[in-house]
């Protein structure tokens, strides 16, 4: 009897371990907080002489990017521009820049400026600041326009240069963490 | 009638009994018609026997008209039983087929009983050694038929007949291997070194371990306990040039003399630093492994229980250079000849890497329901813990991804004993899992809890040549998804899949040389939480994946035919075909418009549903030139199409085929050596040229590749100790090559030349 017995004994065991260890369910998924998304990037011109600030974001928050109004400038005038990043999925809104800016001997802020068919407007960027290594960072920057006026779209590019990879003028080595164009009308 | 009479006429006892005659002839070797010198040769109704001659001679006098049996005997060949009715003095010659058993050290293509009828390719013996220091996945390439999927040189995982991923189903040591197998880059958490065969079922095969095995099994199979008292090991280092992999493995077993209790334990660490391409290092390519596994078992005529544990743990490297950002970067990494970041050789694991955790603890018993079959009962806990680590800004040290799986099988199976040629087994299964992620890390895949429980049968009748087998299964799959959403916070959606899986087969031996298999499977997969709910970045691809809520079970239909052409001395192989129909194909496709996000231009892959059809061959032969010289030949053709739009399907295997010829050295007595053996290879893998700017958007498909290798091997007799070398070499030239199923192939070459040496040393 005791013989016959004893096999079914362990299955029954072995079911019973399975029992007990499936009832684990009262987890519930948080809110997805991935480290230092940038969803935001603000461009801030101030002339160096009299005249408007002038201000844009583009922000992503939503899906597709949008940015919030078109960066008016006045030709032939020269801006002092500082570049902005944050977080807006958070709460409060967090600061990327700062991130940026200690790392800055690994990135690099990639500005194009290409104008509209017809045309006449010309938007030169100068990077300002300079990493520990004497090469240029780009979040801050001077921007001048030209004579002509028209509208057009200002590219801004964030390399992340890491390992070495930061020479200060190769553009295209690295990963991009920024790649938005902005909105730019140049008028009197 | 006439002849009826005549026969009761000749065996009756008859008055005018002829008793001088005499029955004579040769004992020949079928295929090469040499005589057999010594067989023996039986008279059953006389209980008389002699001998054959030096020149194969034999014969029996002063025998009556009567019928005979004759029972011809020689060692390495296979019994032989003739009857027939002896009316005048008469020659018979006798020719012998070799026995298969004999000849399984020398055929490779395996046993020359086929068991089932559904093709199947064993990876064992010699040629599995040769894969010792390889992945998983890399290992079972060497079968025909099989292919990988690769991520970089570090993952690898199985495809059969063009299908992977969670379409193929990997039994290990008995229990299914449950793991985040629907990542492209996710190869299985399992140690080959622990096994000593693995066997691959190819095309839809559900019915014995689950329905959504429509690419088949991978069953990974460690050596039985052993049977016999006292104790053993084995110590094995392998060594490689390329990557430096080094690695170490252990393993003891042993069975106590009192109990009935055996136990083994089995370890193995790995560690390589970055491989090489010829041209440039691979930079961030190094991995290490460490593997523990240990069973213990006790065994009973009728009852019997083994209780197996494993911990697998893996750290691997990935390319840096293939972590881009958007599209620009895409194009830039295409348009390099190498990667940007090269560096130079190192085993430093620096980001992006993944570290996998893999925990599978076993319990089985059986037991003897008297004369009726066996009981058995499996139960499986496994958990795999996932993480990868990307490289972006100020990451500290966690990781961005940390999926966390947890796995509970169970699966009672009754075996039951041949009654009317009918033999089978019937079963139920349960598997209850339970996906999380680790808060604060990207929600990839969702929560989900998914519950299966699935019932099957499968019986095989057989009578003299011919067998038919037949199978059917349920699953019933219950899936609750609990995914936040930004907005709506958490949501539950929740489904239900029935899934049925059936196959029916046939085989028929067309005596000594050719057995035919047919095979008719249909297998039902029920798409995947990742298939449906995938929501992130691809880093190395550039690409934004995206699940599909709506999708429905994907069902395959798979014909097969396979000719076997067996026990000979020359030339020995198998040709099977296979017609796949799958509908509601479950797969990635990159969109056409792109996604537009902070960083840039991304691809947008979604997964949809097709009607599609997947068909090909495998070959694989051998040719013995000479007795001490083989050709062996494995050839594989897929084809695939998507059905509805008649387009092909992208990362499909491309044609390929290995040719290596091997010279077995004689055995000398007087030599230290034994078993020793040379080869050289050459594998030729065509260019997918079945892929156009639809199926491949990125990148055309790469240009065809042919790589050498070459092996050797042998026994070594140190006065009572031995110990087994062997190397191999692969891509002996230096090739650049980029192969089509490399998912990294956008930004790099393939690993270079590299020669790995083993030595094994038994205790």
């Amino acid at each position: 009897m005791n013989r016959l017995f004893r096999p079914y004994l362990t299955f029954l065991l072995m079911g019973s371990i399975l029992t007990f260890s499936a009832c684990k369910d009262d987890d519930e998924p948080g809110p997805e907080d991935e480290q230092e998304v940038i969803t935001a990037v603000t461009i801030s011109l101030t002339p160096t002489g009299k005249g408007q600030d002038t201000e844009a974001t583009i922000s992503t928050l939503t899906g597709t990017p949008v940015q919030n109004a078109p960066l008016t400038l006045r030709p032939g005038t020269e801006y002092t521009a500082v570049v902005t990043m944050t977080d807006e999925s958070k709460n409060p809104v967090a600061d990327m820049t700062a991130e940026i800016r200690n790392e800055r001997d690994e990135h690099l802020l990639v500005y194009t400026f290409t104008p509209d068919a017809g045309s006449n407007a010309t938007v030169s960027v100068n990077i300002t600041d300079m990493d520990q290594n004497n090469r240029p960072v780009g979040l801050e920057s001077t921007v001048t326009t030209g004579a002509g006026i028209g509208n057009g779209k200002l590219k801004v590019v964030l390399k992340h240069q890491p390992g070495g990879l930061k020479t200060g003028t190769n553009t295209t080595a690295g990963e991009t963490d920024v790649d938005v164009s902005f909105n730019v009308i140049v008028t009197n | 009638m006439a002849m009826a009479q005549e026969q009761v006429h000749l065996d009756g006892d008859d008055p005018e009994q002829d008793c001088g005659l005499t029955l004579s002839g040769k004992v020949l070797d079928h295929d090469t018609r040499e005589p057999l010198i010594g067989a023996t040769i039986y008279i059953e109704e006389l209980q008389r026997g002699t001998l054959s001659d030096e020149y194969g001679n034999y014969h029996f006098h002063h025998l009556c008209r009567a019928s005979y049996t004759l029972k011809v005997t020689y060692i390495g060949y296979e019994e032989e039983h003739q009857s027939f009715r002896l009316s005048t003095s008469t020659v018979r010659n006798l020719s012998l087929h070799i026995d298969a058993r004999q000849l399984k050290q020398v055929v490779i293509t395996g046993g020359r009983l086929q068991e089932q009828a559904q093709a199947t390719e064993t990876l064992q013996g010699r040629e599995l050694e040769e894969t010792r220091g390889l992945s998983l996945g890399e290992s079972l390439k060497k079968l025909t038929g099989v292919s990988s999927v690769q991520t970089g040189p570090t993952v690898s995982k199985p495809v059969i007949h063009g299908l992977f991923g969670n379409r193929v189903v990997i039994m290990n040591n008995g229990v299914r291997h449950e793991s985040q197998q629907w990542g492209n880059e996710h190869a299985p958490e399992i140690d080959p070194l622990n096994a000593q065969q693995m066997r691959v079922i190819k095309g839809a095969a559900g019915v014995r371990y689950g329905s959504d095995a429509i690419g088949g099994i991978v069953l990974v199979e460690p050596n039985p306990l052993p049977d016999s008292a006292g104790i053993r090991g084995e110590v094995s280092l392998i060594g490689s040039t390329n990557n430096r992999m080094g690695t170490v493995a252990g393993m003891a077993e042993g069975k106590l003399r009192q109990l009935p209790l055996s136990w083994r334990l089995h370890t193995s660490v790995k560690k390589a630093g970055s491989a090489q391409a010829p041209r440039y290092n691979l930079n961030n390519t190094g991995f290490e492994e460490q593997n523990l596994a240990a069973t213990l078992g006790y065994k009973r005529q009728r009852f019997g229980a083994e209780l197996y544990y494993s911990f697998f743990h893996t750290k691997l490297g990935f390319l840096s250079s293939a972590h881009i950002g958007n599209l620009t970067d895409l194009a830039n990494a295409i348009g390099r000849e190498q990667p940007e970041e090269t560096g130079s050789f190192t085993y430093t694991i620096a980001r992006p890497y993944q570290d996998v955790t893999h925990h599978l603890l076993k319990a089985k018993a059986f037991y003897q329901t008297g004369e009726a079959g066996e009981l058995q009962f499996t139960y499986g806990l496994q958990q795999n813990v996932r993480q990868e680590y990307d490289r972006h800004r100020n990451t500290g040290d966690r990781p961005q991804l940390d999926l966390d799986l947890q796995t509970h099988t169970t699966e009672l199976v009754w075996e039951h004993k041949p009654f009317a040629n009918i033999s089978g087994s019937m079963g139920v299964s349960t598997i209850w899992q339970n996906n999380t992620y680790a808060a604060n890390t990207r929600a990839l895949l969702p929560y989900f809890i998914n519950t299966t429980i699935g019932a099957f049968a499968e019986e095989r009748w057989r009578k003299e040549n011919l067998q038919l087998e037949a199978g059917i299964r349920y699953d019933n799959k219950s899936l609750d998804i609990k995914r936040w959403n930004r907005t709506e916070g958490v949501l539950r959606p929740s489904y239900t899949f029935h899934n049925f899986s059936g196959s029916f087969g046939a085989l028929y031996d067309l005596g000594y040389h050719v057995t035919l298999g047919a095979n008719v499977g249909y297998a039902s997969r029920a798409p995947h939480a990742y298939e449906l709910f995938a929501n992130g970045l691809h880093n190395s691809a550039a690409s934004f994946e995206r699940g599909n809520p709506e999708l429905v079970s994907e069902n395959a239909v798979n014909t097969m035919a396979t000719i076997n052409y067996h026990s000979n001395l020359r030339l020995n192989g198998e040709l099977s075909l296979y017609y796949n129909t799958i509908n509601n194909y479950i797969y990635l496709q990159l969109a056409p418009d792109y996604a537009l996000g902070i960083g840039g231009a991304y691809l947008q892959a979604d997964y949809l549903q097709a009607d599609a059809r997947f068909w090909g061959a495998d070959l694989s032969f051998d040719y013995a030139l000479t007795s001490r010289l083989t050709l062996n030949n494995k050839t594989s053709l897929v084809y695939a199409k998507n059905r509805e739009t008649d387009s092909y399907l992208p990362f499909i295997t491309p044609g390929r085929t290995d040719n290596t010829l091997r010279y077995s050295f004689e055995d000398k007595t007087s030599s230290r050596l034994s078993d020793s053996y040379l080869a050289l290879g050459g594998l030729y893998v065509g260019r997918q040229s079945r892929s156009d700017a639809q199926s491949d958007p990125v990148l055309a498909a790469p240009d065809a590749y042919f790589l050498l290798h070459a092996e050797a091997g042998t026994q070594l007799q140190f006065g009572k100790q031995q110990v087994e070398l062997g190397i191999v070499g692969s891509n002996l030239l230096n090739t650049s090559y980029r192969d089509y199923q490399n998912r990294l192939r956008y930004f790099a070459d393939e690993m270079g030349r590299m020669i790995m040496f083993r030595i094994k040393v038994p205790l």
